[in-house]
């Protein structure tokens, strides 16, 4: 778990002030713009797959040589990230 | 471990085609080849993190199948710098399950770095910590693309010194450009040239398939 925290660390602050935006926005204008604000968030997360996979490609490798592969780094932080997302709103509204 | 049948394409061009390499326990392999013809991508084929048209890379006669690689079984030192930069000394060794103290027993001018960041470090320090992790690590076969390049000559020594301690465990496949120090290690060498891989059996066989001039060194791998 520790090593899948320290992974979700290299995009935790993007992916933070994307939720802090949307939950802001559900907190104005109501539930009525969650399904938006649900659609931006995982827009918004498949852009920071693409940036990481593209500018941060070396530091797989450090996962890799620990038996983490990509796609249980994504699955799992990926996951964490929807999760929180939805907990927040939960919060909120 | 056996990697063989990699057919390797890019586009049009034909990178990889009639490879055949065999790294045993106990056996430290070579692989020379001219810039660009498919050295680091056949170490990437064997670590799954590159897919060739067709290949097969076993471990004690079991395929694996997919790319998914345990690192009981296979470590990969690429190239260029592998290591989050945020991350200290002391949670690096914790995370490969390495002993600092150790570390700093062969490399005492690293003491001082325990609770430094490894993005602080020097471009060179940097290095020999990543090499130290995948040389020194539990695991049966360590791949290494240019472990030697950029480095200090003193800590090249050193390095050699700790890859002929653990090849005892391990099988290890090493590819530099500093091929004098590929033919003092290495127990067999391979060249790869025009996508084929080509075992040598003597010295001079590296000059003849067009890698380098041999001037020092002459006789059996």
């Amino acid at each position: 778990m520790k090593i899948i925290l320290t992974f979700y660390r290299s995009f935790v602050v993007a992916s933070s002030l994307i939720t802090i935006a949307c939950l802001t926005t559900i907190s104005i204008n109501g539930l009525k713009v969650l399904p938006v604000m649900l659609l931006f968030k995982l827009v918004t997360l498949g852009i920071i797959i693409l940036y990481i996979n593209l500018y941060k490609k070396k530091e797989f490798y450090y996962y890799q040589n620990l038996g983490f592969s990509k796609l249980t780094l994504w699955i799992f932080t990926f996951g964490i990230d929807l999760i929180l997302f939805v907990l927040l709103i939960a919060v909120v509204i | 471990m056996e990697v063989d049948s990699v057919i390797l394409e890019f586009g049009s061009k034909r990178v990889l085609h009639d490879i055949y390499v065999k790294c045993e326990t106990n056996r430290i392999t070579g692989l020379l080849g001219r810039n660009g013809t498919g050295k680091s991508c056949l170490l990437n084929i064997m670590f799954g993190t590159l897919k060739p048209l067709n290949g097969m890379v076993r471990i004690n006669n079991e395929a694996l199948l997919d790319s998914a690689r345990k690192s009981a079984d296979l470590m990969y030192l690429p190239q260029f710098g592998y290591i989050p930069k945020f991350l200290t000394l002391k949670r690096i060794f914790k995370d490969f399950k390495l002993d600092f103290f150790a570390f700093t027993n062969e490399f005492p001018e690293f003491k001082k770095h325990y609770h430094s960041r490894i993005g602080r470090l020097s471009g060179g320090e940097r290095r020999i910590v990543e090499i130290y992790l995948i040389i020194v690590s539990a695991t049966k076969f360590c791949l290494l693309d240019e472990p030697f390049s950029h480095v200090m000559p003193l800590h090249i020594d050193r390095i050699k010194d700790l890859i002929k301690r653990e090849k005892k465990i391990k099988g290890i496949i090493v590819t530099d450009h500093l091929y004098e120090h590929i033919i003092d290690l290495c127990d067999e060498i391979y060249v790869i040239k025009d996508g084929e891989t080509h075992l040598i059996k003597r010295v001079e066989e590296i000059e003849s398939l067009g890698y380098a001039k041999i001037t020092s060194k002459n006789g059996d791998v």
